[in-house]
């Protein structure tokens, strides 16, 4: 406990936590709030970087206990944390998104009222991430895992004035929770099974234990926990309506983190998970299914962060199938790799498309059409962070995407399970698909306008008269006199006025900076692999590579020609046309969602009336009950003689009769 | 040991002085003495509480020597919790009435009531002997039902009747069967002492006797629980109640219930208890999908909590079925947690209520983020913690009771708690569903009007410190648990490794 690496440990979950409260109670003062959450950030980097510096230099591998054991008879409950290598690189890579998304905040919220609440809130979301990634006992990690779904459904709910984003708000937390419920059996059956909820003695009991059938169905619990949270099919649906949420929460917690918490959940439970094959199986199905239908879903939506919802399902579905099929030997590697890179280009895109939504107000395809044009200081981030999605050699995408083909390559090679050639195959389809709706994203962004290209060329007209204008001022702002008589009139000023960003406010630098960090990041952060950090063989298949450029270099084509030229440039325009309507509503999963609920509010209703009508009908019987026997006992003392007499004998009858039988 | 008689004698003497010098206090200006009286009371019987936890005093007199009845009081680890819990909510509810005075009645009696109720409470927790143990039960009954009936809520008259007289009858028929239970309990193992009844488990009665006497002692104490299909006293009286009222009966009163269970059933009785248990277990499951259902699409947001508290209390009945230690010790756990998470919600609904004038959930209101931050913050943490979310107090007792009921005692049927547990565990879906319901009718939106004022002064003080609590048993459950351990140990006699 002594020791400062078990320490760091302990700040990386309490830092956050602590921040999370100080910064409610000063919520109301913005700079005091960002700068508390701003600075628990940077200490809990620092904390996770000694954490990983430690667990490296001296292969420091350790519990460190919280709370205490709690005492409950037979069942042990240490709560320990535990820091490993796998913990400790996770840690960093959520730390480095988490202090961007804190400083790009302060930019982004920089005019709303719930600023402090806010940052406060992510601040507690951070504490929960880390506690799962650090837990060393199935209580801690559900308590993070809730915990998550907690500050999700307030952050997604953030701009509780609008009834949109309270919907989507309480549809993510009921899905998760739903889908979390098996979740919990799953955690009790094995806590159950081990005699304790400590994550290294439960995996040495199931690794040894006979029962299968159990460890296998406490797996498919958990995969309906990890399969809420990730958005995965069936429980997709809440993770775009998530998109209500502010940017910089939804490339936090709906991009990098939270919905990646599953992959590593499963990765640190790996050992038991590749014991059971009907689980591998099932998860292998449902990850395919995910990637490629939420890739679908991503080319034809008509908002682009929708788009990116969309594409971060599709993407979680790849980690999460390197765990489905992953040789036990490779391990959970790859599945790490991808969660880490889909980390590091998946904030960043979130972060540069929110920048561009401040400047184009809107995050529409429409509103967004050549804005990385318009506004060219967005074009390195969004292109380094397409280029990564798409799996681009060298960036880091395409490093852990090529190891996840690579684990299910040997699969298929040396298991030949079902689960391996599903993965591969829709692996193979999701490669092509996730190029082509990047593709599209890019050229919406680049699109130049016919009209627009008019402007363009009279401006460079007229620059050739006014020459102390820049070219690029020209044609950003251009004023009524300035430009040419024929196209003023289609000039596309800024259709609407997001209430929200009432008046523009240059990017802070802290903000811009944290964007470059997480593009350097992305492309670089492949190099990773010939380090010790993560647990791979610096090895790509060149195979592989050469199948998957040429998937993502034919279908870019396919898009570049069917992108049209006039409108918003929108290659989904011409492919997916009027259905678009039927994309963006998910192709009805509300529905089903619905079909689920409205059962459980009739029973509600049925069980309402039995209450009143059935249960409590008995107690007002009594009253009744009792009302009659009184009106009858005074009704039997009528004062008459006879009557008496009448009662008299009935009673010397029934006592006849009573001492005759009884006798 | 005249610690714990203080602690027991300030209430009482200061409840009857109250009440009985009520028609020489005037309506208003003996409502800030009546309240400071009461205050210091609760005050001086909150620190001898704190004081008899400490050092555990013992008094044991004779009473009625020809039935061997004794004063016998004591403290230990599973009485400590409710004490406290029942000496600081004492001091919360006049605090809280500072904000929210009394109406209906002579404040001064109001008090007075308030603290014969701490009084009766206490004495119930305090008592070491099964007959003052009964007494003590009863004595709350009636200043409880003044509460109801005079201070309940002004507006229908009749159903505060109904609520009021509900309450006591059903509760009494309870009690009576409690007391035929205990009679025969106590006959038939020759002892009144709670301890030493603890200690002979049963020993020297046969099985038929010890399942005829924990069914009637379930069924006694059931109603006061309230288990599932005894429950219908519970919602009318909740609502009706003044906030004081509510509060102590959730917080309080339902606890007296499952303490007895712990000490005159489970303790005394176990081959009896393990006998009942599966059908203990199956009608605590059975509240916690009815109370969750209930919650769903009821209108009402003070008999909404009630409801909820019925779904509660079915996973602390379903901790003390799974007969194990994690189980006994989800069900201690659980049961202080619901004591606070109540108190909380009822305080905050209560002074909702007052500002509302009724507590409908069907209207229109100014969404309390909006207008009244303190209030919407004390209303998201009580609600969290009532989906039992973890890191707040509600998610320790029903995730082990849920534990427990997956892994029971060896005597129970597993097949029938597994799927016990599994239909528990759906209850927290509904706990979420209900919960996040009442958040997004009355905590979020857009409307600013009509506007009332936020929390301060005496309320706020007591939502902070009831917030506090709820976080503060939450990251530290050990805080509880560690308490009751040992006794827990001694009633399931198993140790604890």
């Amino acid at each position: 406990m002594s020791d400062p690496v078990s320490q760091a440990v302990l700040l990386v979950v309490l830092v956050p936590f602590v921040a999370s409260i100080l910064g409610l109670l000063v919520a109301r003062r913005r700079l005091a709030s960002a700068f508390i959450a701003c600075g628990g950030a940077v200490v809990t980097l620092l904390a996770g970087a000694y954490a990983l510096y430690g667990v490296h230099s001296n292969s420091f591998t350790a519990d460190v206990s919280t709370i205490g054991a709690l005492p409950l008879g037979q069942l042990q409950m240490p709560l320990n944390l535990l820091v490993d290598d796998l913990a400790a690189i996770v840690v960093v890579a959520v730390a480095i998104v988490g202090l961007a998304v804190q400083l790009f905040s302060k930019w982004y919220l920089r005019d709303d009222d719930r600023h402090g609440v806010f940052v406060a809130t992510v601040s507690l979301f951070l504490s929960g991430m880390f506690l799962v990634v650090l837990s060393g006992d199935l209580v801690l990690t559900l308590v993070g895992w809730e915990v998550m779904g907690w500050c999700s459904y307030l952050l997604i709910g953030h701009n509780s004035r609008r009834e949109s984003a309270r919907k989507a708000a309480t549809k993510a937390f009921l899905v998760t929770r739903i889908a979390d419920l098996a979740f919990v059996i799953g955690l009790i059956i094995l806590a159950a099974g081990a005699g304790t909820t400590s994550i290294p003695d439960v995996l040495a009991h199931w690794t040894e234990a006979p029962d299968r059938a159990m460890l296998t169905v406490a797996m498919l619990c958990l995969l309906s926990g990890v399969a809420g949270k990730s958005g995965q099919f069936p429980f997709h649906d809440w993770l775009p309506d998530a998109m209500e949420g502010p940017t910089p929460a939804s490339a936090l917690i709906h991009a990098a983190t939270m919905v990646a918490a599953g992959t590593f959940l499963l990765a640190r439970l790996f050992p038991i998970f590749v014991l059971s094959d009907p689980a591998r199986l099932l998860l292998a199905v449902m990850t395919a299914v995910t990637m490629i239908g939420a890739a679908v879903l991503a080319f034809g939506q008509s908002d682009l962060k929708r788009l990116l919802a969309y594409s971060t399902l599709s993407q979680i579905a790849i980690m999460l199938s390197a765990l489905a099929v992953a040789p036990e030997e490779t391990g959970s590697g790859p599945g790490v790799l991808h969660l880490l890179s889909h980390a590091m280009f998946k904030a960043l895109l979130f972060l540069a498309i929110g920048w561009l939504s401040v400047l184009v107000a809107g995050t529409s395809a429409v509103a967004m059409t050549g804005g990385v044009r318009r506004h060219p200081q967005l074009k390195v981030p969004i292109a380094v962070g397409l280029l990564a999605l798409a799996g681009v050699p060298p960036l880091v995408g395409f490093v852990s995407k090529e190891y996840v083909l690579g684990a299910a390559f040997d699969n298929t090679t040396e298991i030949g399970s079902a689960a391996g050639w599903i993965v591969l195959l829709a692996l193979a389809l999701t490669v092509a698909l996730t190029a082509a709706y990047c593709t599209r994203a890019w050229l919406v962004l680049t699109h130049l306008a016919p009209d627009e290209d008019a402007i363009r060329k009279a401006a460079l007209a007229d620059s050739r008269r006014v020459e102390d204008v820049s070219l690029i001022e020209m044609f950003t702002e251009p004023a009524p006199g300035d430009v040419h008589p024929s196209a003023a009139t289609s000039v596309p000023t800024v259709i609407e006025v997001d209430p929200d960003h009432h008046h523009y406010v240059p990017i802070h630098g802290s903000a811009r900076g944290s964007i470059g960090v997480l593009a350097f990041l992305s492309v670089v952060g492949g190099a990773i692999i010939f380090t010790p950090l993560v647990g791979v063989e610096p090895h790509i298949s060149w195979l592989l590579v050469a199948v998957s450029l040429l998937l993502i270099l034919g279908a870019a084509a396919a898009v570049r020609r069917v992108a049209p030229i006039d409108g918003a440039g929108d290659a989904a325009d011409r492919v997916v046309g009027d259905r678009m309507v039927t994309f963006d509503k998910g192709f009805g999963a509300d529905a089903v969602y619905t079909a689920v609920v409205s059962p459980v509010v009739k029973l509600a209703r049925v069980v309402v009336t039995a209450d009143r009508e059935v249960i409590d009908a008995y107690v007002r019987g009594t009253v009744v009950a009792t009302r009659l026997a009184g009106v009858a006992g005074e009704r039997a003392h009528s004062g008459k003689p006879s009557s008496y007499l009448v009662w008299l004998l009935l009673g010397m009858l029934a006592v006849g009769v009573a001492g005759v039988t009884l006798w | 040991m005249v610690v714990l008689l203080l602690a027991l004698a300030i209430p009482a003497v200061t409840g009857t002085a109250l009440i009985v010098s009520s028609r020489g206090m005037g309506a208003n200006s003996g409502e800030g003495n009546a309240n400071l009286l009461s205050l210091v009371a609760s005050l001086a019987t909150a620190a001898f509480v704190i004081a008899a936890v400490i050092i555990r005093p013992e008094v044991d007199q004779p009473w009625l020597p020809s039935l061997g009845v004794r004063w016998q009081f004591s403290v230990d680890g599973i009485s400590a919790p409710l004490l406290l819990l029942t000496a600081l909510l004492s001091i919360a509810v006049v605090v809280h009435a500072r904000s929210h005075p009394p109406y209906g009645g002579s404040p001064a009696t109001f008090y007075g009531c308030l603290q014969l109720v701490e009084f009766g409470a206490l004495a119930t927790f305090f008592a070491r002997d099964a007959i003052i143990f009964f007494i003590a039960f009863e004595i709350v009954l009636i200043p409880m039902w003044v509460l109801i009936a005079r201070y309940g809520d002004a507006h229908d008259l009749g159903a505060r009747a109904d609520a009021s007289g509900r309450f006591v009858l059903y509760t009494v028929l309870g009690s009576t069967l409690m007391l035929v239970g205990i009679l025969a309990l106590v006959q038939s193992a020759g002892t009144a002492n709670l301890d030493d009844l603890a200690k002979l488990h049963g020993a020297g009665m046969e099985r038929q006797t010890q399942i005829i006497i924990a069914a009637l002692l379930l069924v006694g104490l059931g109603i006061k629980i309230p288990v599932w299909p005894l429950h219908t006293w519970l919602p009318p009286a909740h609502t009706i109640a003044p906030t004081a009222g509510s509060v102590l009966l959730a917080a309080v009163l339902l606890k007296m219930g499952t303490y007895g269970v712990v000490r005159l059933v489970i303790a005394p009785l176990p081959i009896g208890f393990g006998a009942l248990a599966p059908a203990f277990a199956t009608v605590g499951v059975v509240g916690i999908l009815w109370g969750g259902l209930c919650c769903l699409v009821e209108n009402d947001l003070k008999r909404l909590i009630a409801y909820s508290s019925v779904a509660h209390m079915g996973f602390v009945v379903l901790g003390l079925a799974s007969g194990t230690t994690a189980g006994l010790q989800a069900a201690l756990f659980a049961n202080v947690a619901h004591g606070v998470v109540s108190a909380l919600l009822f305080f905050l609904v209560g002074g909702l209520k007052a500002r509302w004038g009724s507590a409908d959930l069907a209207t229109a209101r100014a969404a309390l983020r909006e207008i009244s931050p303190r209030l919407g913050l004390a209303l998201v943490v009580g609600f969290a913690a009532s989906l039992g979310l973890p890191g707040l107090v509600g998610f320790w007792g029903e995730f082990l009771a849920m534990y427990a009921a997956w892994s029971p005692a060896p005597d129970r049927p597993q097949g029938l708690m597994r799927v016990l547990a599994v239909i528990a565990v759906t209850g927290t879906a509904l706990a979420a569903g209900y919960s996040l319901r009442v958040l997004r009718l009355i905590w979020s939106g857009d409307r600013v009007a009509p506007a009332h004022a936020d929390a301060r002064g005496p309320e706020w003080s007591v939502l902070a410190v009831l917030v506090t609590a709820v976080l503060v048993l939450g990251l530290a459950p050990g805080l509880l648990l560690n308490s009751t351990i040992k006794d827990v140990n001694i009633i399931t006699s198993e140790v604890s490794r």
